[in-house]
């Protein structure tokens, strides 16, 4: 029972800090995205030293995702606080909906490169890997980290 | 029917199988879901096994013989009337409790049956054991556990078709209702065995018992015979409703008695499946996450088809150009070039998209996640007046219209039907998507995806609006409750995606083969008559079309040409990009159409967000106007479809054309 509770904890903790990366680097897109759109501030010094840092361009929905991942684990967080089992269920789809997204954006950025490179398509000229990291694709890291690790546990929820 | 002929029908519950097993035996490729009704019409397939002929007959899902809806009148009707020679009833083995109220059922019918206990793995992997020869023993009929998915149990299946086949007796097997009940099934046998006819067509019991609850189709069917005063008398003084809900006790009873004896640690309990569903279906978050995977699906299918784009495009330009050096007369160049390379070329550039949509929207169809997008819907749909179950017809429609619209016969209530037919054009089919990639990647570029995902938010949003009009004002009455059982989650398969990608995509290329082809054609004699005009001008006789319409749809931004190609779009929504294509000159020149476009002065981004919205809901393609009509039955409604799209259309192109053009 005690080891039952120490993995519960660890999977809090998870969640937690997984949750509040996404939460944060979706609401510093958002913010980023939103002052973009409605031309508000003079976003230079924001743009080169926060959104270029975390690779977060304007991308309104990209970052209403990150937000909605956040949430997920939040969720989930506060589901096992409460004593509720079912927050497992959360983290468990955190994970697969945040590897979704980061595979997508992988796609993307395949894509971009097979236009760019094997096509020499002129628009995206001097395109670089860079230009396509976006932080859905390396905060994936954690619930890639965290899904090796309890994917057998998960798999025998049901059982 | 010879000794050597066995005809089989295939009956259960919704997406419990039905039709992959009906693809395993029969080698037929028909579409399979992992959502309920995806069968609403019966098939057929023919087999030779072991030297008999044996016809399997694939029919809708149906939870009870009471049928409700049209798919399950349909299945009913095809036991009960055609008699086939042996009923497999598909059952789900992890939901075999409530498989079991069919059954009941059809035992009562007096059929030779199977049970072919379906996707037994799934229900050995959460732990239930099932005793297989108990409930042989129990249900007094064979029991064969079955993987259609995989094959497994398929011949052992066939084998117990072929020696049901040969023998004699039927199943006898009844359910006790109770005395009084009993009294009544006995009084009206009676007056039913009166007629010779009927006695000889139909088991009287059975017939005694569908009257007894309530079935208004078998009162129908006995309607002409010289008993059926007597009987309606006798019903008439019963309360029905009382009986209906006695005799589905007793059911649920003699269920309740004989299931735990066929299955130990059947009970119900928490699944992964269901785990995942608390998340999936979650009161806030349910559709946010349906909103991010259908941005996913469309930011991937604009974003990562690029390339191949542009492979298909560099092709056809290049088949272009061959044309204009290596053929002549100059006429015979341009029609290859400009009409057939230009305007098939056009649509062909597209199909990587269409591929990787439908590849997409399969594996989530597969999953059992677009089941639970019709379940998160359902209480804002009830809201608008529509109910869940018009939501997956609309999801089927993102493929095309026209089964979608037939999926409709699934939904018992008649205005829901209606309601739902009339609104499903605005759902955004294939065909349409060619259309949003040209001028989204030429006019938003980095933002295209973004912009085709927001348009079939649009469709959505019109659909579920003029669902509220109509039925607040012509379809008044309030919507049927939905239940939907949720399939299980599954890891979708490449296989079967690959399989379900070509199966939808493989109609866009036969298209761009024969309509497409035909259109261009069409298109590029009407751009190079009369003779001597300038291809393409204003003189030519599309020139002069496009000009007599374009006064219609000046005030939205388009010219005489996106005019014309619109109005061709009836024929099929593909012929609009076909149609720029030619009309462009796509093929002759070193331009490919998005280039060419871009040159327009007359094109920008509002003009092109305009006229994808009026793409999207302008009237619907021939091919969906003839299956409204066959599935309304009424010219009127067809005509009033056709009329509310283009009217819908006209004023929403108009707002964001004129209200853009005062923003910038």
């Amino acid at each position: 029972m005690e080891h039952y509770s120490g993995r519960l904890k660890e999977k809090m903790l998870f969640a937690s800090f997984t949750g509040l990366l996404y939460v944060l680097a979706g609401s510093i897109q958002l913010f980023f995205s939103l002052c973009t759109m409605m031309d508000l501030c003079n976003m230079s010094y924001f743009k080169s030293d926060i959104a270029d840092l975390l690779f977060a361009p304007s991308d309104l929905i990209g970052s209403l995702i990150l937000l909605l991942i956040g949430s997920i684990f939040i969720y989930g967080m506060l589901d096992l606080r409460n004593g509720s089992n079912e927050g497992i269920a959360y983290i468990y789809v955190g994970i697969l909906i945040s590897l979704l997204f980061a595979a997508v954006y992988v796609l993307v950025m395949t894509g971009n490169w097979m236009d760019s490179y094997l096509l020499n398509d002129p628009e995206i000229k001097g395109w670089d890997f860079v230009n396509d990291l976006r932080p859905a694709i390396y905060l994936g890291a954690l619930p890639l980290c965290g899904y090796l690790i309890w994917k057998k546990e998960f798999g025998n929820m049901n059982k | 029917m010879a000794d050597n002929k066995i005809r089989v029908a295939l009956t259960g519950n919704p997406n419990v199988g039905k039709t992959t097993l009906f693809n395993v035996i029969t080698g037929s490729k028909q579409h399979v879901g992992n959502w309920p009704g995806v069968t609403v019409e019966k098939k057929s397939g023919f087999k030779i096994y072991k030297g008999y002929e044996i016809e399997v007959i694939d029919l809708p899902g149906t939870y009870s013989l009471t049928a409700y809806s049209l798919d399950e009148v349909v299945a009913r009707d095809f036991i009960v009337d055609e008699k086939p020679d042996v009923v497999i009833q598909i059952v789900d083995a992890t939901n075999i409790e409530r498989n079991l109220y069919l059954t009941t059922q059809l035992m009562e019918l007096g059929s030779k049956m199977i049970i072919a206990l379906n996707m037994y793995d799934l229900a050995e992997e959460r732990g239930d054991k099932l005793n297989v020869e108990k409930m042989k023993e129990i249900l007094a009929m064979p029991v064969v556990c079955t993987i259609a998915s995989d094959n497994v149990g398929i011949s052992e299946l066939l084998d117990t078709v072929i020696s049901e086949k040969q023998k004699d007796d039927h199943h006898a097997w009844r359910i006790g209702y109770g005395d009084e009940i009993e009294s009544k099934i006995l009084e009206i046998e009676k007056v039913l065995s009166q007629d010779s006819e009927l006695a000889s067509k139909y088991p009287l019991r059975w017939l005694a018992v569908r009257l007894l609850d309530g079935d208004e189709n078998i009162l129908n069917k006995i309607s002409g015979s010289i008993i059926a005063s007597e009987i309606k008398n006798i019903l008439a003084s019963l309360d029905i409703e009382e009986y209906e809900a006695l005799m589905a006790d007793k059911r649920y009873e003699c269920i309740n008695a004989l299931f735990p004896q066929m299955c130990e640690r059947c009970m119900t309990r928490m699944t992964t499946s269901d785990m995942i569903d608390r998340v999936m279906t979650n009161k806030y978050l349910g559709i946010p996450i349906f909103l991010a995977l259908m941005w996913g699906a469309f930011e991937l299918t604009f974003s990562f088809a690029s390339p191949f784009m542009t492979i298909v495009e560099k092709i056809f330009l290049w088949l272009g150009e061959m044309a204009a050096i290596h053929i002549h007369p100059d006429w015979l160049a341009s029609l290859l070039g400009e009409g057939i390379i230009g305007g098939v070329g056009s649509v062909f550039s597209f199909i990587p998209n269409i591929f990787i949509l439908f590849f997409l929207l399969s594996l989530l169809e597969d999953s059992g996640y677009l089941a639970r997008a019709a379940f998160i819907v359902d209480r804002i749909m009830y809201k608008i007046g529509l109910q869940g179950k018009s939501f997956i017809p609309m999801l089927l429609g993102f493929g095309c219209n026209v089964p979608a619209i037939m999926a409709t016969r699934s939904i018992e209530d008649r205005m829901d039907r209606m309601a739902t037919i009339m609104v499903l054009p605005f759902i955004s089919c294939g065909a349409r998507l060619p259309i949003y990639i040209l001028f989204a990647g030429t006019f938003f570029s980095k933002n295209a995806g973004t912009v085709i995902f927001c348009i079939y938010l649009l469709g959505i949003l019109v659909a579920v609006t003029s669902a509220k009009l109509l039925r607040t004002t012509t379809l008044k009455g309030h919507p049927a409750p939905f239940i939907l059982e949720l399939p299980p989650y599954r890891i979708p398969t490449i296989k079967n995606g690959i399989r379900h990608m070509w199966d939808n995509g493989s109609m866009y290329i036969k298209k761009a083969g024969t309509i497409i082809m035909g259109g261009s054609v069409v298109i590029w004699l009407l751009a190079a008559l009369p003779w001597g005009v300038e291809y393409g001008s204003e003189n030519s006789f599309i020139g002069i079309i496009g000009h007599s319409i374009q006064p219609l749809l000046g005030p939205l931004g388009f010219d005489w040409k996106i005019s014309v190609s619109l109005l061709f779009g009836f024929v099929a929504k593909e012929i609009v990009v076909a149609s720029l294509g030619v009309l462009y000159g796509v093929g002759d020149d070193h331009f490919a159409l998005t280039d060419s476009l871009l040159a327009d002065p007359n094109m920008h981004s509002i003009t092109a967000l305009s006229l994808m919205v009026f793409s999207l809901l302008y009237m619907p393609c021939i091919a969906v106007v003839g299956i409204i009509k066959k599935e309304t039955g009424s010219w009127k409604w067809t005509a009033f479809s056709i009329a509310y799209g283009l009217i819908v259309a006209w004023l929403l192109a108009f707002v964001v054309f004129q209200g853009g053009m005062l923003l910038i």
